[in-house]
């Protein structure tokens, strides 16, 4: 048998495995938009992207020391090299101002930027690919009206092959499951909004009653020094002894030394 | 109040100041809201309803060093005045301060504060400062950063770095107090 067939044969393979590969790592761009101006969004929509944004702490990395809220610019130090948190304010040439709700969801679902390149799972996004539907779209809301910051991010500072963008297709192969939890109609609100804390198998919340101490707890012997519980064999607290103000019951500063009016009416 | 609960998850320690703090706070932000509904400046409010000759002195005298009355509100900053005398019984203290808000952090910074004091007869001028001043930082400290810090385990904040506390970082760039001295008048709680 002639070797000729086997040689057509492997670049034949060699070329379907290439096309395959930049089948995986090739995403399209989504076209840009106009910035949207903050009063086209619903103000409880608002609202809610205040609060997904806080719980998501994107604020944390995506604020530079120094910096203004959401720029970017914070590197973000790896033992593969130095990554750099991108600008997700509004501004339509260094942020996110350009980039459509669904540009901005599938970067949270897929970790995909508007343009079409992959973005570096530094940017937890197999952990938003089960955010709702309404909680990207409120998050979307927020931070398309927060005041738009002209700060290009610098560029990362990744070692070879890591620096090559697409290769984070691999990547995700492996690690990104997108779907968007389902929320289960059957269950309630507490349990759906539970459940990821509970996938931890931890309480997260104690159901307890606000406590301070009052004056009589003062410290009267080493039992009452909060350290001292931690002993090994700690110390006893002292018994509680209720201690009368001269107005009563510990009600300093309760009367004010404002006279105003009584309404007769 | 009396209610003491010895098996509570965690354990706290008993704070000085007692109920003054929380009962001047209350006291004060009411005043604010009674200012705001009677469209009045909340140092004239205060001084309307005042009838104490020496109250009314450390409030003229605050907002004086101040700068009141306020100028236009900047984005994000804000200017308050509160009052407050110990107990009903000890000195007279009058503060105004400037507050910033990083509104998308929700960071609040105390920008600045000015203080007037009126104690009795002053003794020693730098030591009614000094605690003054502590008493200022030492309260923006528990209003903005100081908690105790836990989890389902264990307590978290049991060491200086773990406990949230005022930094230098964000120490107030200007502390001012003001003392009117009162020759012949018992000291109250300070000289």
């Amino acid at each position: 048998m002639s070797r000729k067939p086997l040689i057509f044969a492997a670049i034949a393979v060699v070329l379907l495995a290439g096309c395959v590969a930049l089948w995986i790592m090739w995403e399209p761009g989504i076209a840009v938009v106009q910035p949207p101006p903050a009063s086209s969004f619903d103000r409880q929509l608002k609202l809610d992207g205040a609060r997904v944004v806080a719980l998501g702490d994107c604020t944390v990395c995506h604020t530079a020391k120094g910096g203004k809220p959401f720029a970017g610019g914070l590197p973000l130090a790896t033992p593969f090299g130095t990554i750099y948190a991108t600008n997700i304010t509004p501004d339509a040439d260094t942020g996110i101002g350009a980039w459509s709700l669904d540009a901005f969801t599938r970067a949270l679902r897929r970790g995909i930027s508007r343009d079409g390149h992959q973005l570096y799972p530094a940017f937890p996004y197999i952990h938003f690919t089960w955010m709702s539907d309404h909680d990207v779209s409120a998050a979307y809301a927020y931070l398309m009206s927060r005041d738009p910051v002209k700060a290009t991010t610098p560029d990362n500072e990744l070692i070879f092959p890591l620096n090559f963008r697409p290769l984070v297709a691999f990547w995700n192969m492996m690690f990104l499951r997108p779907c968007e939890r389902a929320t289960d109609t059957a269950q309630s609100i507490e349990w759906n909004r539970g459940r990821p804390l509970d996938a931890q198998g931890r309480i997260v919340d104690w159901n307890y009653a606000l406590w301070s101490s009052s004056h009589n707890e003062r410290i009267v012997n080493a039992g009452r020094l909060m350290p001292a519980t931690l002993l090994a064999k700690p110390f006893v607290c002292a018994p509680s002894t209720p201690m009368l103000q001269p107005e009563g019951g510990g009600d300093r500063n309760a009367i004010p030394l404002y006279v105003l009016p009584m309404s007769t009416s | 109040m009396n209610n003491f609960s010895p098996t509570m998850p965690l354990h706290t320690s008993a704070m000085r100041s007692l109920g003054a703090h929380t009962n001047v706070f209350a006291i004060e932000s009411f005043m604010d809201e009674l200012a705001f509904a009677a469209h009045t400046d909340p140092v004239e409010f205060r001084l309307k309803h005042l009838q104490v000759p020496r109250a009314q002195d450390v409030i003229r005298l605050a907002a004086k060093e101040f700068g009141w009355p306020r100028p236009p509100r900047q984005a994000n900053h804000g200017v308050r005045f509160a009052f407050g005398k110990y107990t009903n019984l000890m000195a007279y203290v009058a503060i105004a301060v400037e507050l910033s808000v990083e509104r998308e952090t929700g960071q609040v910074r105390l920008e600045r504060a000015v203080a007037a004091v009126d104690s009795g007869q002053i003794v020693n001028p730098d030591g009614i400062r000094n605690q003054i001043e502590g008493g200022i930082i030492q309260s923006a400290s528990w209003t903005l950063y100081e908690e105790l810090k836990y989890d389902t385990s264990r307590i978290r904040s049991f060491d200086w770095s773990t406990y949230p506390i005022m930094r230098f970082s964000a120490v107030p760039s200007s502390v001012k107090v003001h003392l009117i001295d009162r020759p012949g008048a018992p000291f109250l709680g300070s000289a």
